[in-house]
């Protein structure tokens, strides 16, 4: 066979390696879609370890507000709580001083701040020992302790 | 409604005398007030203003009495006493602290009916110093009067109690000079309080004289009548 002609292998094999080339050069744009997509997920994956990094700061920074000695030790609530307390939670207390008992609801209503705000916050006096809650049916009532 | 609380550090300073006149002298100015004796360790507006009681304070905000039983009429405004009898002092020094927290329950709920009446002002003769039912009633209140005497000032207690009282709870606080002689101190408490002197009362050997009467109704053009009477005004452009 002369040089000049292509027998029936040579041209299988140079289809062949076309198809391999082109094969090759597909994978090659996949692979370079993935690493595009990984570096766009691990940007997300950034952010949103940053914003949860900001959520755990605010919450330590309550949780510290919170666990001061002299909340802890508190064991009885008289009027020198009102000078101990953040002006938000004594405007709370305040109003909720005025009821035997009360929601979230009622106390709102006085303060003119939102039913979930004082509903935050009476929890939170709960939490620090200043007020008690009980659950009768769907609503949940307060009063000082 | 404006609840105004008349205070000092010590006691003697001239709060009684200048809640009794500042009532007065308010009602004359066409404002429905109402008097409050928060006194409980020294009661003292029945002697001074000769008028009996039935129900008194304490039972409003120890026993839960409705604030109308105890109001008493005097010159067209109305007053609710402490009971000086020894037997009521002794239960309120007796009462435990966590009470004094339903004490300012009543004491709020009080002040709201008596804003539901269409009362324009509540003057509270409170005790003087730091007690629990002292901070109640700032707690209570809009106005600190913090009221001095100018011939025995204790600057550094009176500062103290600002800080940690009037200051914490984030009161409006005006000082009244009371028994002024020289009007020399203005300046210099003004400075050191770093709060505004509203008014400077003159010393009167007369005031002692008029138990049992208003002073600044019975003697209109006294300087000190009139001194109220300016403070009065002036309370009221405050708004
Ligand atoms: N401007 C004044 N000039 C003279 N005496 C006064 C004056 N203001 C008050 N007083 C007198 O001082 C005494 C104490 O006054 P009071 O009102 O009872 O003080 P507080 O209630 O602060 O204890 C009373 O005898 C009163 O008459
Ligand atoms: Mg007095």
């Amino acid at each position: 066979m002369g040089e000049d002609h292509l027998g029936v292998n040579d041209v299988r094999d140079e289809y062949n390696l076309r198809k391999l080339i082109e094969l090759n050069n597909r994978i090659v744009n996949l692979l370079v879609d993935i690493h595009k997509k990984v570096e766009e997920i691990s940007e997300l994956v950034e952010a949103e370890f940053k914003t949860l990094n900001m959520q755990m700061e605010t919450i330590n920074e309550i949780k510290e507000l919170f666990s001061k000695d002299e909340m802890n030790t508190l064991k009885e609530l008289d009027p020198t709580v009102l000078l101990s307390l953040p002006d938000y939670l004594r405007k709370t207390l305040m109003e909720l001083s005025k009821h035997e008992e009360a929601t979230a609801e009622t106390v709102s209503r006085n303060t003119g701040r939102s039913r979930a705000i004082e509903s935050l916050y009476l929890n939170q006096l709960c939490r620090m020992g200043l007020a008690r809650k009980k659950r009768v049916g769907k609503r949940v009532y307060f009063s000082l302790r | 409604m404006k609840t105004l609380a008349i205070h000092s550090y010590k006691g003697g300073t001239g709060k009684t005398f200048l809640a009794i006149n500042l009532a007065a002298q308010l009602v004359e100015l066409g404002k429905e007030t109402v008097l409050l004796e928060l006194d409980f360790d020294a009661p003292s507006l029945k002697t001074t203003l000769g008028i009996e009681a039935e129900k008194w304070t304490n039972d409003v905000l120890i026993r839960g009495v409705n604030i109308e039983e105890a109001l008493v009429s005097i010159n067209n405004f109305k007053v609710a006493l402490s009971n000086p009898s020894i037997e009521e002092i002794n239960k309120v020094a007796s009462l435990r602290k966590t009470e004094y927290m339903r004490v300012l329950g009543r004491l709020l709920r009080a002040l709201k009916k008596l804003e539901r009446e269409g009362i324009d002002y509540v003057i509270i003769d409170t005790s003087p110093g730091v007690s629990l039912m002292t901070i109640n009633s700032i707690a209570a209140s809009d106005v600190v009067l913090l009221v001095m005497r100018e011939d025995d000032i204790d600057i550094s207690g009176t500062k103290n109690m600002i800080e940690g009282i009037y200051d914490v709870l984030g009161k409006e606080v005006y000082i009244v000079l009371n028994r002024v002689l020289r009007k020399e101190n203005k300046e210099k408490i003004e400075r050191e309080l770093n709060i505004e002197v509203i008014s400077e009362i003159r010393c009167s050997c007369d005031v002692p004289l008029w138990k049992g009467k208003i002073f600044s109704i019975e003697n209109r053009d006294h300087p000190v009548s009139v001194g109220i009477r300016e403070l009065s005004e002036k309370l009221i452009s405050l708004g």
